[in-house]
């Protein structure tokens, strides 16, 4: 067997531990959640949707995604930031290329709701952080589409 | 053969010599196995819940930037690739002069630096979004992270082009291929169901909102989606028929971007309507909602597995790519002093691996140990993608002149409507950089003037400054001319 083949066994085999560690931790993480408590702030989170106009996740998906911890997040402010970065206000690149672009209002609203709803302790440094944005119409839009009447 | 390491000992002259005269068996690659290599560099499903919010205008943000940005890029570079090796450089020495050649590679090569936390930091989020949450905002797990699989990443890279192009395939096909194969297939499930989709799909949804000038950012960001097409050419001398060999490449990979970044994107917003994405924290979260709309919560791990292969089969052609090029001016025009021109035994560029990864090492440890670095870091994602924009203004100038000064060199690809091509991907290049100049959300203090002056200035040093520096601080020894023709291509064993 050359180098090169050690090499690609030992990344495959790496691969493999990794991926038993994350399915073992995955579903242990999810079972520790307290499900009554999961379904009622989703409830209250779908509700709370509904009352600002957005579409929201059906109460059995934000349930399995949101935990009753908020999973992602409620880790800390810090997080939150990464998040607003990752997802939501960075160009539809993924190399090298990646830089911020406009941010989508939903987004800030939404994340709102929900850490009222799950971590309501950090709400104040959240509004901290949306106060510290620079809102206007060069960084932000008003939503990207309309949903169509009849969301699934 | 010739061996070096990192020892403390300066090298002798004899030894310099010896290591950039060193010559490894030809190792080739096929052409596939490239046009893997460059789809690696560049797409990924990193992208695909965030360009979902855009149901089908997810379709236009891809095409009108791959229009402009992408096939210039691509067919410009297959044309200049299929005639010069050594990649950007050469193009750039050629066409231009050598300063300049050293500036593109430079600029090239110094984005990189900046790239590879911010890369690693995704991939730390990601594992930490799988087996516990919490630890994402954890700087010494980040810190560990990203400095393992950073330092893990050279030892790959120091065994040579093709063991990199072996792992990098393999992170692009378990990594990005399959996982966007599953998701398109479950979108199809999803509409063969009966369910209606999520973001409309007539015609009139096909062009994004216009809300002004957030929409020419929205716009004009998209284009740098394609940034990096360019850097796997400098390996072009490790396929068997360059000529023929790398246009074809790079035809299979422009294609295989183009599915990876929209196909998966509009399938998700089949499935998810745009206003519950804009409420996932993250890429993860976003795939774990689409995977619950399924019931198959379970695929979440290994997505994300599948997610962090393909980062670092992404991080492996990076490192093997623009360190190559430098490599390659370094020792034609001694550019570099001779610690850096010095290679391993595997015809690697070991020791600007190195040099580079403390470089690295430093800015990961700020970026996971300040949370004022983190949180700023994205201003100098803006400052490398500034820096990078230079590296293609010069790529289309010289692209343009070679085919007035050099009509005849043989070339194995001849671009059609290459002027029209260059003019389009210059004027492209000018944009993304205007563009890089207006001040996004995330910068709150200070004017517009303040944040021009920040992001000019970070383009400046890092851009201009450093490699005028390289160039002014040279000597006339460093220079080995008898090593120039010398391009380590492959690796023992």
């Amino acid at each position: 067997m050359t180098r090169r083949w050690v090499t690609y066994t030992a990344a495959a085999v790496l691969l493999l531990v990794l991926g038993a560690i994350m399915v073992v931790q995955f579903a242990g993480y999810q079972d520790r959640q307290d499900q009554r408590e999961a379904e009622q702030k989703a409830a209250t989170l779908h509700a709370a949707f509904a009352e600002i106009g957005i579409t929201a996740f059906d109460e059995e998906t934000i349930a399995r995604v949101l935990g009753s911890d908020g999973g992602g997040f409620c880790t800390d402010p810090a997080a939150l930031v990464d998040a607003t970065a990752n997802l939501g206000s960075t160009n539809g690149a993924a190399g090298p290329g990646i830089r911020p672009s406009v941010l989508d209002e939903r987004r800030l609203a939404g994340d709102r709701l929900v850490i009222e709803t799950y971590c309501p302790d950090q709400l104040e440094a959240f509004d901290d952080y949306v106060d510290s944005l620079r809102l206007d119409d060069t960084t932000t839009q008003p939503g990207s589409q309309p949903a169509p009447e009849e969301a699934p | 053969m010739t061996t070096s390491g990192t020892g403390a000992a300066p090298p002798t002259r004899e030894q310099v010599r010896q290591a950039m005269t060193a010559r490894t068996p030809r190792n080739y690659i096929t052409w596939i196995t490239l046009a893997f290599m460059i789809t690696s560099s560049v797409a990924s499903l990193r992208a695909a819940p965030t360009m979902a919010v855009y149901g089908l205008a997810a379709v236009f943000l891809y095409v009108v930037p791959a229009l402009v940005f992408l096939l210039p890029t691509s067919l410009v570079s297959a044309e200049l690739a299929s005639g010069w090796s050594g990649g950007v450089y050469r193009w750039v020495a050629e066409g231009l002069s050598k300063p300049l050649g050293f500036l593109a590679v430079w600029c090239q090569f110094a984005m990189t630096i900046f790239y590879y936390p911010s890369l690693l930091g995704y991939v730390a989020s990601t594992f930490a979004y799988v087996i516990n949450p919490a630890l994402a905002s954890n700087g010494v797990y980040v810190a560990i992270v990203i400095v393992v699989i950073y330092w893990s990443g050279v030892w790959v890279s120091s065994h040579g082009t093709k063991t990199v192009a072996g792992l990098s395939s393999a992170g692009l096909i378990i990594g990005t291929l399959i996982p966007a194969a599953i998701l398109v297939v479950l979108g199809i499930v999803f509409l063969a169901q009966g369910n209606t989709s999520a973001a409309p799909m007539d015609s009139s949804h096909l062009l994004p909102q216009w809300t002004g000038i957030a929409s020419l950012v929205l716009i004009v960001n998209n284009f740098l989606s394609y940034a990096g097409m360019e850097m796997n050419s400098v390996h072009v001398n490790t396929l068997r028929n360059p000529g023929k060999e790398f246009p074809r490449a790079m035809f299979l990979a422009i294609g295989l971007v183009l599915v990876i970044f929209i196909l998966p994107a509009v399938a998700i917003s089949w499935v998810i309507p745009a206003d519950q994405l804009s409420l996932t924290a993250g890429v993860m979260q976003a795939f774990d909602a689409f995977f619950a709309n399924f019931g198959v919560s379970w695929l979440t791990p290994i997505l994300g597995l599948m997610l962090i292969a393909a980062s670092i089969g992404g991080m492996l052609t990076w490192l093997a790519g623009p360190s190559k090029g430098l490599l390659t001016v370094a020792r034609e025009e001694g550019y570099m002093p001779p610690f850096l021109q010095r290679l391993n035994k595997n015809g690697v560029q070991q020791n600007i691996l190195v040099a580079q990864g403390v470089f690295t090492t430093l800015i990961a440890l700020l970026y996971a140990f300040i949370p004022d670095v983190s949180s700023a870091y994205w201003i100098l994602s803006v400052i490398t993608t500034q820096v990078y924009l230079i590296m293609y203004l010069l790529l289309f100038v010289a692209a343009l002149r070679l085919r007035r000064t050099a009509p005849d060199h043989p070339r194995g690809y001849r671009a059609p409507a290459l002027g029209l091509l260059c003019v389009v991907g210059f004027g492209a290049s000018v944009a993304a950089m205007i563009i890089g100049f207006v001040p996004p959300a995330q910068f709150s203090s200070g004017s517009v003037g303040t944040y021009v002056l920040i992001v000019g200035g970070g383009l400046g040093i890092i851009g201009l400054l450093v490699p005028w520096l390289f160039l002014k601080l040279r000597k006339p020894s460093w220079r080995q001319p008898e090593a120039s023709n010398d391009v380590p291509t492959g690796e023992e064993g």
